[in-house]
Formats: structure tokens, sequence, C-alpha cells
């Protein structure tokens, strides 16, 4: 039984490790590849490199980073930031990438999801969704991390990438980014109705008792965490337990 | 002299990632196209990733496909990883119908699809070494027994012959081949290189048949 995967995420402004709340006022942290190394060392199931400035400078910094990670890591890399074209999603799967994380781009040209997923196949493009609350059961997707507005609706914009090929979905709460309050539940189980692949709830964790939340809404099949580990506030393994313990509880059921 | 290990590299999956594994093991790497140096080579491993035609045109373009059965009639040993696993089989519908190296009979079909188990199948797994299959010289398969390794696929291998599955999972109800082999060859549907501690030790095992 493919278990629910704790993804570490690792979002990187000039190669260093920052992270923000809102997915704003960033503050650095450290070094990447010691945090990402010490996340596959404590038993982290996948790593997620965001470089959250790309998409606003037309600047890539990740290369080294992916590179000195592919060295001692040994479980899947996804990256996202930046990615614009075809020769930039080959240059980051040629570097050690596994999967690559698209928004900005996606966004601006669908038809660069199909192409990425008819050379790569559809398990190399993840889809990544900046999901900001408009109104009550409204939300509405980001791009430049939270900064713009594309008035498409979260649902309408997901089940559209689907049909293009992406396979798989991570959903960041642009509200519930780097506070530690908790998930946006109610937009978790409202994408997780219409996603038919693999989707990964991003923003919010804090502490245990939120996965156990989260897993009573909708079947977990992924969360990534980023301030929770990077300040040492829940540990891999404290997670990974509550993630599967639930996950039992609720065959069970 | 450290023993070599050739690559079949024929444009198709993160073939880094293998290397870097590879070298970590430190072992002696070679990462070629070059039918010459894919002849002459000891220890095969067929990567892969996307889609099966696709797969299988490149290694038949780069005139690799004769090669690696010929490697196997001489009794040499290859390990086949996720698409590389299923191009030893005979057929798949994936996208059209393509005959695979046809090493290992039996079909590649998609996995069953649910809003519960959804596919692309994407994560980790234990597995579960089967009671009776074809033994590959000296790997004790037993030891990966409900050790977890990282899955990512649409379709799955379905041998004809139940001794071929040396190790399977469940995807919901579904069971899925997850080791397949016979003797020096193995596939997995899994990805070694990305399974951590014993991903690599697996690797390892194959490099001392």
């Amino acid at each position: 039984m493919i278990k629910p995967r704790l993804i570490a995420r690792l979002d990187i402004k000039s190669e260093h490790l920052i992270k923000g709340i809102h997915l704003e006022g960033l503050k650095k942290i450290g070094n990447p590849n010691e945090y990402a190394l010490f996340y596959y060392n404590k038993g982290v199931d996948e790593i997620l490199f965001m470089d959250v400035v790309a998409s606003l400078y037309s600047r890539n910094n990740l290369f080294e980073v992916i590179k000195k990670a592919g060295k001692d890591i040994f479980i899947p890399i996804t990256v996202g930031g930046g990615i614009r074209t075809e020769a930039d999603a080959e240059n980051l799967l040629h570097s050690g990438a596994d999967k690559i994380c698209l928004n900005t781009a996606a966004i601006n040209n669908p038809k660069l999801i199909t192409r990425l997923a008819k050379r790569f196949g559809s398990q190399a493009v993840v889809l990544s969704v900046e999901a900001k609350k408009i109104s009550s059961n409204n939300w509405e997707a980001y791009t430049l991390n939270g900064r713009e507005k594309t008035n498409l609706e979260v649902n309408e914009w997901i089940r559209k990438a689907i049909d293009l090929g992406v396979g798989e979905v991570i959903l960041t709460s642009i509200d519930c980014d780097g506070t530690g309050n908790g998930f946006d539940y109610e937009l978790a189980a409202r994408v997780s109705e219409i996603c038919t692949i693999p989707l990964i709830i991003s923003g919010g964790l804090g502490q245990i008792l939120h996965i156990k939340k989260l897993s009573s809404k909708i079947k977990i099949d992924a969360i990534a965490s980023a301030r929770a580990l990077h300040y040492k506030e829940l540990s891999v393994a404290s997670i990974k337990k509550f993630l599967i313990f639930n996950e039992k509880k609720n065959y069970v059921n | 002299m450290r023993k070599k290990i050739t690559l079949i590299d024929y444009g198709v999956g993160n073939i880094l990632s293998l290397q870097r594994a590879l070298e970590f093991l430190s072992l002696n790497v070679e990462i070629t196209s070059e039918p010459k140096k894919i002849e002459q080579s000891s220890y095969l491993i067929l990567p892969g990733d996307g889609a099966f035609g696709f797969a299988l045109n490149n290694l038949k373009k780069k005139k690799i496909f004769d090669l690696i059965l010929n490697h196997v009639l001489n009794s040499k040993p290859l390990f086949g990883i996720c698409i590389g696993m299923q191009l030893l089989m005979s057929e798949s519908n994936e996208f059209g119908k393509f005959k695979g190296l046809d090493i290992i009979k039996g079909k590649i079909i998609r996995i069953k699809k649910s809003i519960k188990n959804k596919v692309p199948a994407i994560g980790w797994s234990e597995i579960l070494i089967n009671k009776k299959y074809q033994s590959i010289n000296s790997i004790q398969f037993e030891k990966y027994n409900k050790k977890e390794f990282y899955f990512i696929h649409s379709y799955k291998a379905v041998p004809e012959n139940e001794k071929h599955i040396i190790g399977h999972y469940f995807h919901g109800e579904e069971k899925i081949p997850a080791i397949i082999g016979k003797e020096n060859i193995i596939g997995t549907q899994f990805h070694p290189e990305k399974s951590g501690k014993n991903g690599l030790d697996m690797i390892r095992k194959f490099t001392k048949l």
C-alpha cells in the first residue's frame, strides 16, 4: 500500500534556504543542501526545492543546489521556480531533478504542460497551485509567489491542467503558508474531490493535530512541510508516524 | 580493477541519479549508447521513465535492442528499472501496441484508477516477497520483505509465470509486481536509486552477481 508522503519543502533565494509567511517576508535560514541531507537521513520521503524569486527576476540559481543534492540524497527530488521553456525543464532534469514543478509558466502558456508531459512523461510534471481564498467557498490561483491574480478558480484550473497532462498537484494555501496555524482544510477538501491524480497539501502545518484534522477531511496522498521542519517544531519521524497512523485508522473505518 | 557497470543512455529517464547512486557505491560506471561498448559490457542496467513506445523506439533507433537480447543469451547480468523493467516483457498497450524484448513472458497493462487509488501511483510502499520465485543466484530477496521502495508509474507488468514475480505491492486492492526476474535478470518497478538505503543495497547486490 502506498503510504502518505512527507515532503520537505525548501524555498530558496540566491542559494539560501529561506522561509516567509504567506509566501512573503522572506527570512534566511541556512544552507539548503545541509538541510536537505539532514531530512534525507531522518527518513523524509521526498525533497522539494522551490526557487522563490526565479519567476520575478528571470534567473535560476537552483542548478548548483540540485547538482550537489544529487550526490548524497537518494530519494525523489522535485524542483520548481522559473521554469518557462522545455529547455529549462530539460536542464533541471539533467541536473538531477526527478520532477519539475510549474505555476506561472503553466498559467501563461498551458500548452507547455502537454509538451513537457509528452516529452518527459506525466510523472515528471507537477502543477504548483498557489491558492488564495477570495470569498466563502471560492479560491483563486495566484502566480509569482502569491503576488499576481489570475482570475482562475482553483478547481477549474486543476481540472484543465490534469487534462493537459500534469501527473501531480502541489496545492499551497497562501493564507496558511508559514503560519503554523493549520492547513486550509476546506480548500484541501474541495480540491481533493476533483483531483484524480496525487495531491500534495502545503501550507500551515505547525502541530501533529493538524495532520489528524486533515486526515479526517481527505485521504492524504502527501503533505509538504517547510517551517515546521526548518524550525524543528516537528520532527520527520513524528509527522510520518502520524500520517501513517491516521491512514490506517481510515482504512479500518 | 573495479568492476565496470554499463548504464544504457538511450535518451529516457533520469540517468544522472543512477550514475550518482553507482558512484556512491564506489562502482565504476560507464554511461553509453555505443553498441560496441554495450556488446562488451559485463553488467548492464536499462533505466527508463515515461512512455513504453517512446523508450522502445529509442532502443531500436540506437540499435541497442538486439544487443540486450545477446547480452541475456550470454547469461550476463541485466537490471531493468521502471520502464526498463517493463521493456523486458513481451508486449504493452500503452498508447498503441508494442512488442517488448520478450525476455520475460507477459504483458504491460494500465493500473485501475479510482479516487482512493490514484494513477499515476506515486509514493513509497512496502513490498512483499513471494514464497516461490525463481532464484537469482546469490541474491536473498527475503531481506527486502516489508521494506519500503519508491514507485512512480501508471502501468504494471503481468508476467505469465508466477515464478517470475519475486515481490509485489498492493495499490488499493490491486496486486502489482514490484520485482520480477529469472536467471541473471532483475527488473524493478520501483526506482532503487530513489529508494534510499534499501534501494542502494539492491543495486549493490546486483553488481555482485
